[in-house]
């Protein structure tokens, strides 16, 4: 989405809603939450999903390209 | 036109017969007798044919030919009687208005006349000695079929994975690839080369220049032609012993089912979401297992829908289908060729592993991203969510109402006949591509209103007027049906989408 495909970070945020929307107002992410899924340790999760420290999180946008 | 005969060939008469002022290439190909046979230097042959056999033969490996090939004629002469070294004893001339058919068919009409035509030699040796020999074997096509296909398995059926038993299974099986593109290509050519009995080609695209580079069946000289009828003419090429389905249309709701009824395994090689969550739908309805693959820019997914294991759908991740551009096509953002050819290839693989029955349990339940620009495989555990409106415990009657577009497409796609004469005039068109498609990809022959769509279709409702007539267009006809079903739903009565888009219009233009 922003053209790097992972990176580690510290951050404040307590879910993953609130850690992609910190990500979304540092690096202008455009997609919007409705279409993204999160998944935390390579299971897909809910948004509201509680973190926790070395977590690994990935946001998952549909993708068509054939 | 075949002729036999005992005296020396007349090639300039022959040619002068194929002339045709149409013709752009003419193709020859000489067969002269040699020297020496196996190691036995030879001073001298004599032919000797089944003449009426051999004659009827003939012209039926000609009209094939002409059946198979772009050709506008085809000749063939052969001698009979004594020949000496040097001397012409096959002659075939194919004329066409592009070399490259010229060339095929001489290939294919050689071959075939030296397997296929009753015509026997016999060799006369520098030792004084002569024998008899069957032109069949001279060819190295001396092999009988079964024990060719044999081995041309041979290296796959080494693996005690696959053996005998798993080639039978395959040669059983019966695939559909819908999409004869990027994924498509190397997905046919390992489904192809691997032994799958019988597969399906289902695309309704023609060949574009932008397309070849990804898609390596492909030659410049076929731009224009269907890409189905390419494609398995590339697949029959490396391996005659499988059965191809074409499908020379459009997959929508009103043939999806009575496609898919015919095969055991879909994949989908398609490039855009609306097509893949009908196939997601209609998999689920049919019970049919499905492997699906997309690629964005330097990244893939890869999923598997296989309802023997009860495994999610996509819809249990993606409930609505999302508009299209929000994660754009290829056209739109661009593709890296060995992108669409690794993701194809996984693809190819899992179906393989599918029909063999050696899957891995992930490949039921997860979501695998594939990252080339790192080389990482990240795979994803999906779970079947019981409220899925598609695969869910609550069955499939729930319909939502985006799903329901598919079924009022009727209503909101219109033909470049039709436009005139409903519309009156009246109208205005609106080109939702992207500048740059605009200026890379087929032009748009009327003048139109621009409102480039990248991701937020809401600025149509900013610049559009409720009290208009609109005919959306896009490259395609797919993300102008969303443009203009959103458009319906906000109170634009008078809009539709020009059905199959701009590359379709192109296309009548062409052909009228």
């Amino acid at each position: 989405m922003r053209g790097i495909s992972e990176e580690t970070i510290e951050s404040s945020s307590d879910n993953a809603e609130q850690l992609y929307d910190e990500l979304a107002a540092t690096y202008g992410l455009t997609l919007s939450k409705e279409i993204i899924k999160v998944a935390v340790n390579d299971k897909f999760v809910p948004w509201n999903t509680v973190l926790k420290s070395n977590d690994t999180i990935v946001f998952i946008p549909p993708v068509a390209g054939g | 036109m075949f002729t036999l005969t005992k005296n020396s060939i007349n090639v300039e008469l022959l040619k002068e017969q194929l002339y045709n002022p149409s013709a752009g290439g003419f193709a020859s190909f000489e067969g002269w007798v040699r020297n020496y046979q196996e190691g036995k230097a030879v001073n001298s042959l004599e032919y000797e044919a089944y003449k009426e056999l051999a004659e009827n033969e003939a012209e039926i490996i000609l009209s094939e030919a002409k059946n198979k090939f772009d050709i506008l004629n085809a000749a063939c002469a052969h001698r009979i009687g004594h020949l000496n070294i040097g001397e012409l004893a096959v002659w075939i001339g194919v004329t066409s208005v592009h070399r490259a058919a010229s060339f095929k068919a001489c290939r294919y009409i050689i071959d075939e006349i030296k397997t296929r035509l009753p015509i026997w030699k016999k060799e006369y040796y520098a030792d004084g000695s002569s024998e008899w020999v069957n032109c069949k074997t001279c060819a190295k096509h001396l092999l009988d079929k079964k024990k060719q296909e044999t081995m041309y398995y041979s290296r796959q059926t080494i693996l005690p994975k696959i053996g005998m038993q798993g080639q039978g299974k395959l040669k059983n099986s019966k695939v559909l690839v819908v999409g004869a593109g990027g994924l498509g290509c190397p997905v046919l050519q390992y489904l192809g080369g691997g032994g799958v009995g019988t597969i399906g080609i289902c695309d309704f695209d023609t060949l574009d220049i932008s397309n070849i580079h990804r898609q390596p069946f492909y030659q410049f000289e076929d731009i224009g032609k269907p890409k189905v009828e390419l494609a398995a003419e590339f697949i029959s090429s490396i391996n005659p012993f499988i059965q191809i389905n074409r499908h020379n249309e459009i997959l929508s709701q009103n043939n999806i089912e009575s496609i898919f009824k015919n095969y055991d395994l879909i994949l989908d090689c398609t490039d855009n979401f609306e097509t893949k969550f009908m196939i997601n739908d209609t998999a689920v309805k049919m019970k049919k297992p499905v492997v699906f693959a997309s690629i964005y820019q330097f990244e893939g997914q890869l999923w598997s829908y296989l309802p023997e294991y009860d495994s999610p759908c996509i819809r249990c991740i993606w409930q609505d289908i999302p508009q299209p551009g929000c994660a754009s096509s290829c056209t739109e953002v661009g593709v890296l060729g060995s992108v669409a050819g690794v993701l194809g290839t996984m693809q190819a693989t899992l179906a393989l592993n599918y029909l063999l029955g050696i899957s891995e349990e992930y490949s039921e339940t997860h979501l695998s991203l594939i990252d080339l620009n790192n080389l990482s495989i990240r795979k994803i555990k999906r779970l079947q969510n019981p409220d899925c409106t598609i695969c869910g415990s609550i069955s499939y009657k729930k319909v939502t109402s985006k799903q329901l577009v598919n079924n009022d497409i009727a209503m909101l796609e219109i033909d470049i006949e039709k436009v005139s004469s409903l519309l009156k005039n009246d109208f205005e068109w609106v080109d939702i591509r992207s500048e740059t498609e605009r200026e890379q990809s087929r032009s748009f022959p009327y003048a139109a209103h621009h409102i480039s769509i990248v991701t937020d279709y809401s600025i149509l409702m900013k610049e559009l007027n409720p009290d208009k007539s609109y005919v959306i267009v896009c490259q395609y006809g797919i993300r102008s049906r969303y443009a203009a079903s959103l458009l319906r739903e906000n109170g634009y009565p008078a809009v539709y989408t020009l059905a199959g888009g701009i590359a379709r219009l192109n296309q009548s233009l062409v052909e009228s």
